[in-house]
């Protein structure tokens, strides 16, 4: 018999699935952890400390996001760049400007970031917007956590980024303007994201996807961690050139539904000139 | 890697969609007052709001949306109160969240859980297209919408309405229920 538990974090509805209480609050707690040490909205948050251009002892989990960021920037020739998404999401009013915190510069990207042990710091005025990464690291934080309490079995999912063990599962892939369901995914031991349009007034907005490739409506990647699966979709949504190459660093396949409503498989790069 | 087409099931989810709406739900009330306070005694001590005071409320919290009637339960154990159980609602443009909120006697959150969601569907729930893309293909097993939709993958929801809602709950408490 599994419970299913559904709370707010990381900006969404965060849902946790196990056979018992216990491994769900241990998913939950590593959740809570993550959105603590992450969240650009929290002034105290690590990121919001690199933020405002201190040198920062980051924490385990900050620094294997941050690792991971860097793996991906350079692997996608600068691509995925949660700086530039910070740059972006503070031009728009997405994100707030906490006292104590420059304006990043026009130009500024993630080769700002240094790392030396666990010590973290922005050489120059930059912020980071480790959101479209860290919900992916969050998932993969809570079924770890829910492995150690005993999980067999469950289900972690935010808002989209999710992944299970155990028990295979079903999921729906839901089309980005009504929400209807799409797809059918048959998921075991594995984690999938998608990143999609938002539906508002006037139909899909894409504001917080910078640089995506404008005939993509929504990217689903499904891959061994959450966090690749996460960082792969907005690498997807841009069509970078080498998409075939990326996807298998990851042990990744991609699909993709265009404006027109076709599905892709990107493994085959055909959407990706 | 080898190349794969068929890796995702490709099936569509549904040729004809049913009513355009999905619900899910975790807990029910009293599953959610015992998960917060297990054993405990609920007394329902629920407010009506006049119009005045939900006005007030909105004014302080910032956020509207309280009901004439809040449903609020108060938690004993051995005739002493160990907290406060709040059920709320809030409304979005296209989903209907219902959620608790446990406070301590003193007012400070102790847990949220969210009950019950549901959600409906922008108009188009099938374009032209998608048929086409099919038709001649395996349509595989039809979702019956209401209750087999258990796994969404897509367009994020925001937890905006919820934060908003939780800032209210703790306006009424403070205005409300604090020193009774």
């Amino acid at each position: 018999m599994l419970t299913r538990r559904c709370r707010p974090w990381l900006g969404t509805l965060v849902e946790v699935e196990a056979e018992c209480v216990t491994a769900i609050e241990a998913g939950f707690a590593a959740i809570e952890r993550v959105h603590t040490l992450m969240s650009a909205h929290q002034p105290m948050s690590e990121i919001s400390r690199l933020n405002r251009g201190e040198r920062v002892e980051i924490s385990p989990d900050t620094c294997a996001v941050l690792d991971r960021a860097l793996f991906w920037f350079a692997a996608s020739d600068g691509i995925f760049d949660p700086v530039v998404a910070g740059r972006s999401a503070i031009e728009r009013g997405a994100l707030p400007l906490h006292p104590g915190q420059a304006l990043p510069e026009r130009s500024s990207d993630l080769r700002l970031l240094r790392m030396e042990g666990s010590m973290a710091w922005l050489e120059r005025p930059a912020y980071l917007d480790l959101g479209g990464i860290a919900k992916g690291h969050a998932v993969d934080a809570a079924v770890r956590a829910m492995r150690m309490a005993g999980a067999r079995s469950g289900l972690v999912n935010a808002g989209g980024d999710l992944a299970v063990f155990g028990q295979p599962r079903g999921i729906e892939v839901v089309d980005p303007s009504t929400r209807a369901p799409l797809l059918h995914v048959r998921l075991e031991d594995r984690a999938l994201a998608t990143s999609a349009g938002v539906r508002n007034d006037k139909g899909l907005s894409f504001v917080h996807l910078p640089r995506r490739c404008s005939r993509l409506a929504s990217v689903t990647v499904e891959s061994a961690h959450a966090i690749d699966a996460d960082a792969l979709t907005k690498i997807v949504l841009a069509g970078h050139p080498r998409l075939s190459g990326l996807l298998a660093a990851a042990d990744a396949r991609a699909l993709a539904i265009a404006n027109t409503g076709d599905i892709f498989d990107m493994c085959a790069d055909r959407l990706a000139a | 890697m080898a190349r794969s087409t068929d890796w995702f099931a490709i099936i569509p989810a549904a040729l004809i969609a049913p009513a355009p709406a999905s619900a899910t739900v975790y807990l029910s009330i009293p599953a959610a007052q015992q998960a917060f306070f297990p054993g405990a005694q609920m007394v329902d001590r629920k407010i009506a709001l006049s119009p005045a005071q939900r006005k007030a409320i909105a004014k302080t919290a910032g956020a509207s949306g309280t009901d004439q009637v809040q449903r609020i339960w108060e938690a004993k154990a051995g005739g002493k109160r160990t907290g406060w159980f709040i059920l709320d609602r809030v409304i979005g443009k296209h989903e209907y969240i219902t959620y608790a909120v446990a406070l301590s006697p003193d007012g400070a959150v102790r847990g949220l859980e969210i009950l019950d969601y549901r959600e409906t569907y922008g108009g188009e729930v099938r374009n032209a297209n998608w048929r086409r893309q099919f038709s001649g293909k395996k349509p595989g097993q039809s979702l019956k919408l209401e209750r087999d939709i258990r796994n969404i993958s897509g367009a994020t929801l925001s937890s905006r309405h919820i934060t908003d809602g939780v800032r209210r709950l703790l306006v009424t408490y403070q205005m409300l229920l604090a020193g009774s």
